[in-house]
């Protein structure tokens, strides 16, 4: 799932239509947020939750770094420790 | 903390009044980025307004007007010296005693955010006549990225305490809970502990604002100190103390003291009006 845009409290409804379609498959879920140019805590949520085990079912997540603001948000809720960071999809 | 909804910024910057709608905040965004790159803010901090505001604002979307009344969302801007102040301000229900479950947790998060990014915050809330969010940043920080990360371990002493009052007869517990976020965000508490805190706040404000000694205010006096907060609330009935620690409850949740606090303890004190129990406790930052 390639996040473009800002996603905050009005974006992260669409966010999480997406992440759901793509979670059909059974490949592992990828979170490319290279492009994202803003995320909040409404967005942070949805990562977060995205990523977590329940919610995948054993299903491995990456989340592919974005720009400073989104690492800044990751780093300060400590969400980064949580999630399985790649500065490249390559490297999965 | 409490009181004082609706007082004037002197002359601000900006000031922008719309609807508390989701699609709204972006449009915020927009204009605290345009009033700040004109001050000359580095793009790093300009982040950092961005994200707080930001935060603020689906506060006030998600919790100022419920049951779909709709509301306004006002956000004013001034440059003061080296200081930006920001104030994102509605006319909603104000700062709500919180229920225990079935919240939206990002909101959580978000207050701890604003925490960890502006330089000051305060917030005033009344109910029924809505909720002041006030957040400053300094201007001339440091060029290097600031995180909370890299701040070097508190000790502990009277500068580094925060004491907020609240007068028991208004719905000030609230703000106990909302504080104690703030100072455990600044404190560099893991996620799950940050949630621990706030399971502490609301066990404070339930057991505090209903055992608080009639006419004297209740103080919560909160020291940070290296990977950990103390907190100390009193003056409570003599008795009180005890039989909080005892029970420890926290409605739906069990014996919260035991679960979340790693230490916890009653001080019987003899003040000048009487005998009075103090509850301290201290909370680890992992």
């Amino acid at each position: 799932v390639v996040f473009d845009g800002e996603l905050d409290l009005a974006t992260v409804g669409i966010a999480e239509e997406a992440i759901k379609g793509a979670a059909k498959d059974s490949q592992p879920l990828i979170l490319d947020l290279r492009k994202l140019r803003f995320l909040d805590s409404s967005g942070l949520r949805l990562i977060l939750i995205s990523a977590g085990p329940s919610e995948a079912s054993g299903r491995k997540v990456f989340v592919v770094r974005g720009p400073a603001q989104v690492e800044r948000v990751f780093e300060l809720t400590g969400a980064a420790e949580r999630l399985n960071l790649v500065d490249d999809p390559s490297q999965i | 903390v409490v009181d004082g909804v609706g007082e004037e910024l002197s002359t601000p910057t900006l000031r922008i009044t719309l609807p508390a709608r989701a699609e709204n905040i972006a449009v915020i965004r927009q204009a605290i980025t345009g009033v700040a790159a004109e001050l000359g803010v580095e793009a790093d901090l300009i982040d950092d307004i961005k994200t707080a505001v930001s935060e603020a604002a689906t506060n006030v979307v998600v919790h100022a007007y419920p049951d779909g009344r709709g509301g306004r969302l006002e956000v004013s801007a001034m440059a003061s010296g080296r200081e930006l102040e920001i104030a994102v301000r509605d006319r909603g229900v104000g700062i709500q005693p919180r229920p225990l479950a079935g919240e939206v947790p990002s909101l959580r998060v978000g207050l701890a955010l604003i925490g960890a990014l502006a330089n000051r915050v305060e917030i005033r809330g009344e109910l029924d006549k809505g909720t002041d969010v006030r957040i400053g940043f300094d201007l001339d920080r440091d060029g290097a990225r600031r995180s909370i990360l890299d701040d070097p371990p508190r000790s502990a002493g009277a500068e580094d305490e925060t004491v907020i009052e609240v007068n028991a007869a208004e719905p000030g517990g609230a703000a106990i809970t909302k504080v104690l976020e703030l100072l455990a965000a600044r404190s560099n508490f893991s996620l799950d502990r940050l949630s621990d805190t706030q399971l502490i706040g609301d066990f404070l404000a339930h057991w505090t604002t209903a055992a608080s000694i009639d006419s004297r205010p209740l103080e919560v006096a909160v020291t940070e100190i290296a990977d950990a907060i103390e907190i100390r609330v009193g003056p409570l009935e003599r008795g009180v103390g005890r039989e909080m620690m005892e029970r420890g409850e926290l409605p739906g949740y069990g014996n919260a003291l035991e679960r979340l606090a790693d230490r916890a303890e009653v001080i019987e004190e003899q003040t000048v009006d009487g005998p009075a129990d103090y509850v301290a406790m201290r909370i680890g930052t992992r």
